[in-house]
């Protein structure tokens, strides 16, 4: 469920009211007024039982102010009194910016309508992370790295974080909305001999957390970093991108799905069993949100749809600038640095079918599972990147082995031949998900693979 | 201990469709870290300059000694600012280009440390930049060039415009010529911003947290053994540059023992906060950074001066029958678990039998992370700052940074050309 604020956001409220009739009383024509608060406790654990705590509690006041005509101007303070707002309007309409040119304050929702998404866990509120509790979750880890299975493995530092994201969002044309929602990341540093990987779990909910499915994932990746080439041989031979390297090249090829459709993309048929997804209503994924940082609520948007490109994302500003009665497909967001929104996904993933991991390497017979991916540069032909996988036959997972693949956006998606079911999302500044994908890749010589 | 901190910036931008943005932003508070058994921390902020003005006097008797650090004042107006400045963008207006933006801004931060000694220090770091973004026919990304200062928004301070209308051409020159470059050739580094490269590989490489995490490919057992040749000395200070003049200590307070990172190729110190030199068993420390009170501190660079030699910097380029002199440089990434890094080089030419000839347009370096500190062949003697518009991105925390060196040749770079699309 969303949740709505109450007690101690009436301070925030009252902030967010007095933002807009102060704009309006310095002589803006249109106000909207954005405000965050994030309680975040930190909790770093390294091997040698050091350890270190932090908590934070921060505001955040955005403010985007309008003329009549002309782009925005705007202000961000972190805790404002009614004197400071007075004095940043009083700022900002000194400068008497405004081109002659129509903007967008017209394009700024007026209303948000109730939607259930569920991205807040309540028992943050209860606890707080002392000591005993995440001694337990260190233990824990301790545990299965004493495994057998994972006995060569060393943990390094541990970084445990919960996050509460209050958000608020009104502007004059009569918006007034909010919710809450919270995030929870576990972070571990683990060794292998001289290899070393930073693996991160993110979600909305404490028990999602898995410890041992880190690990586990730990282990695998770091045992496929090998420097081990691919051997002799040319020809066609098939990949299958774990959920981890198909959501690194998807967020590689990301910016194709912002703002401007490129026109040749909408001629081209892509194969039909691909789905491209940006959906901010996600039940427990980090992502989700019930609306955008400027108001404006949307669902499930299939950016390619059974292999026709279908849309890119927008936020007011953008859409605004591409005319033609374009409208915002609610992908505007702030990030922590810039005022203003800008277009960012908010779970962008590839839809999932109902073939299993086993469906794609039995349909491929042999080939390679790679289980992780490094940019290695980009050029006039494309990306080139480094990729660490086994060696597959039928079901049975080879020696580990190294290799360089080149592609572009083009023809990784027209060379995708087959989706999985088990879609895993990893979250940075936006939430990507993939399942594994299956792929065709042409060895046009012993070092480098084309797809 | 507590750090208190108050940080004024404003951002103003002017584009070639004459869109404006202007936004100011504020964020004031107080850091507060002790130990006991382990380190604890805590941040919280300050209503407005009011509060924080008041929690001041209280503190540390600030009215008494005089100080108007916690004043409103804003650092610039853009109005003016656009005046002052216009012939920049006169400049822009007769270019061949497809859109241009143009962004200043301007940073004020005010900060005093209190010691559990009670001991108190100050430091203030005042920064006024521009960066001009040029985009060309058919290319897909912006060409940035900037320049910054300490002391006023007052720009062009060091060929600004010549540099754009340079690079801008240097571009076409290169794209209608399309030289193919031999793949791993020596590269040699314009003296000021090329010190980037060893803020990138050196400088991060030396960092504590990287290098007790192991991601670093330098270990505290390096210390006391050469890392680099012997022609290279590396200091994180120089009593001649004001950059950070008005920053007396570390965010802790604290600052290093000796300035002294690199000394004829050996290592003589890395880059520690408080923290890590009680994890690693150190004894130095002073190099503690926080980008604002809301982060948690880590080992950072202020500044990396690469120390001159005795060549004449035209010796270095007469000396190399075939390679590439970088004169411009964009933004760098480094992959230490692989050791390796890349690199981008917004303007370049070709140099062929000892001359600077055809442009190379963008080009990308990349190497080896310990291969690339050994093969530093020549160090000139023609030491200079960067523009003053460097800055460094580390762990979500960004924060300006200071380099200087001499004209640098360094061999074994494999270099690319740069896509555009």
């Amino acid at each position: 469920m969303t949740k709505t604020t109450t007690g101690s956001s009436l301070e925030m409220l009252i902030t967010m009211e007095n933002i807009l009739e102060e704009g309006t009383k310095t002589g803006f024509a249109a106000v909207e007024a954005y405000g965050e608060k994030t309680a975040i406790e930190e909790y770093e654990y390294f091997t040698d039982r050091k350890t270190r705590r932090h908590t934070s509690a921060a505001h955040r006041l955005t403010t985007r102010a309008f003329w009549d005509v002309g782009d925005p101007v705007g202000f961000s303070l972190s805790k404002p009194g009614p004197e400071e707002i007075k004095s940043a309007f009083s700022t900002i309409y000194s400068i008497n910016l405004p081109a002659q040119t129509k903007n967008y304050a017209h394009m700024l929702p007026a209303a948000v309508d109730r939607v259930d998404v569920n991205i807040y866990d309540e028992t943050i509120e209860k606890e707080t992370l002392d000591t005993r509790r995440i001694d337990e979750l260190s233990d824990q880890v301790d545990e299965i790295l004493i495994s057998p299975t994972f006995k060569d493995l060393e943990l390094k530092k541990l970084h445990f974080s919960k996050v509460l994201k209050k958000v608020y969002i009104a502007n004059t044309n009569n918006l007034n909305a909010k919710y809450i929602k919270t995030y929870f990341n576990l972070w571990l540093s683990v060794g292998l001999g001289d290899n070393l990987i930073d693996i991160r779990d993110s979600s909305t909910f404490a028990r999602d957390i898995e410890p041992y499915k880190l690990v586990s994932r730990a282990y695998n990746l770091l045992h496929s970093l090998t420097e081990t080439p691919l051997g002799p041989g040319r020809g066609d031979m098939y990949l299958v991108l774990s959920p981890e390297a198909s959501a690194f090249i998807l967020r590689e090829f990301s910016d194709y799905f912002k703002v401007k459709v490129d026109r040749k993309f909408l001629d081209i048929p892509f194969p039909s069993i691909l789905n491209v997804v940006d959906d901010p209503l996600l039940d427990g994924r980090v992502g989700s949100v019930p609306f955008d940082d400027e108001g404006t609520q949307s669902g499930e948007k299939h950016l390619i749809r059974k292999g026709a490109f279908n849309r890119t994302i927008t936020d007011i500003q953008s859409a605004f600038r591409e005319g033609a009665g374009t409208r915002s497909t609610g992908n505007g967001f702030r990030s922590e640095r810039s005022l203003f929104p800008s277009v960012r996904f908010s779970n962008l993933y590839v839809k999932p079918t109902v073939l299993s991991l086993k469906n794609l390497m039995d349909a491929a017979g042999e080939g390679i599972l790679v289980s992780l991916l490094k940019l290695k540069y980009t050029d006039k032909e494309g990306y080139v990147f480094s990729a660490y996988g086994y060696k597959f036959s039928g079901n049975n997972l080879l020696e580990p082995v190294h290799f360089y693949f080149r592609t572009t956006f083009l023809s990784y998606f027209l060379n995708i031949l087959k989706v999985s079911k088990e879609v895993k999302f990893f979250s940075s500044t936006y939430n990507i998900g993939s399942p594994y994908i299956m792929v065709e890749a042409k060895r046009k010589s012993p070092e480098i693979l084309v797809i | 201990m507590d750090l208190i901190d108050d940080n004024y910036g404003c951002y103003f931008s002017i584009d070639s469709q004459d869109r404006k943005e202007y936004t100011v932003k504020t964020k004031t508070g107080i850091l507060k870290r002790s130990f006991n058994d382990q380190w604890t921390s805590s941040s919280h902020e300050l209503t407005g300059i009011a509060e924080a003005g008041e929690f001041m006097e209280k503190k540390i008797n600030l009215k008494q000694k005089g100080h108007k650090e916690w004043s409103t004042d804003v650092p610039f107006k853009p109005g003016k600012l656009v005046n002052e400045n216009q012939f920049i963008l006169n400049s822009l207006q007769g270019l061949e280009v497809m859109e241009w933006k143009v962004i200043f801004r301007a940073l004020r931060t005010r900060r005093i440390i209190i010691k559990n000694t009670g001991k108190e220090r100050r430091n203030h770091f005042n920064h006024f930049s521009v960066l001009i973004k040029v985009r060309l026919k058919d290319h897909r990304h912006f060409i940035e060039v900037g320049e910054g200062n300490i002391h006023s928004p007052k720009f062009n301070q060091d060929g600004l415009i010549s540099r754009v209308r340079e690079i801008i051409d240097n571009n076409k020159e290169a794209e209608e010529r399309q030289v193919e470059i031999k793949e791993k050739i020596p590269v040699i580094l314009s003296a000021g911003d090329g010190g980037i490269l060893f803020h990138e590989i050196l400088g991060h490489a030396l960092e504590a947290d990287y290098i007790y995490l192991r991601r670093s490919p330098i270990s505290v057992n390096d210390i006391g053994r050469p890392i680099m040749p012997k022609n290279v000395t590396v200091v994180t200070a120089d009593k001649e540059d004001t950059f950070f003049g008005g920053i007396t200590c570390d965010d802790e307070g604290e600052t290093p023992k000796s300035p002294v990172l690199i000394e004829k190729g050996v290592l003589k110190n890395i880059i520690s906060d408080s923290f890590y030199k009680d994890l690693l068993n150190i004894k130095t420390c002073g190099h503690s950074r926080v980008e604002d009170f809301t982060s948690l501190p880590m080992p950072r660079m202020y500044a990396l001066y690469l120390k001159p030699g005795n060549q004449d910097p035209e010796e270095l380029i007469a000396s190399t029958p075939y390679g590439v002199h970088a004169r411009e440089f964009g933004e760098g990434k480094i992959h230490f678990d692989k050791n390796i890094f890349y690199f981008n080089i917004r303007d370049a030419r070709l140099i062929e039998k000892g001359r600077r000839t055809v442009p190379l347009g963008n080009i990308v370096v990349r190497g080896d992370i310990f291969e690339v500190l050994n093969s530093v062949e020549q160090v000139a003697n023609d030491f200079r700052y960067d523009k003053g518009n460097s800055y460094c991105y580390k762990n979500g925390q960004t924060v300006n940074v200071r380099v200087g060196q001499p004209t640098v040749k360094i061999n074994n770079l494999y270099v690319t050309k740069d896509t555009n699309d």
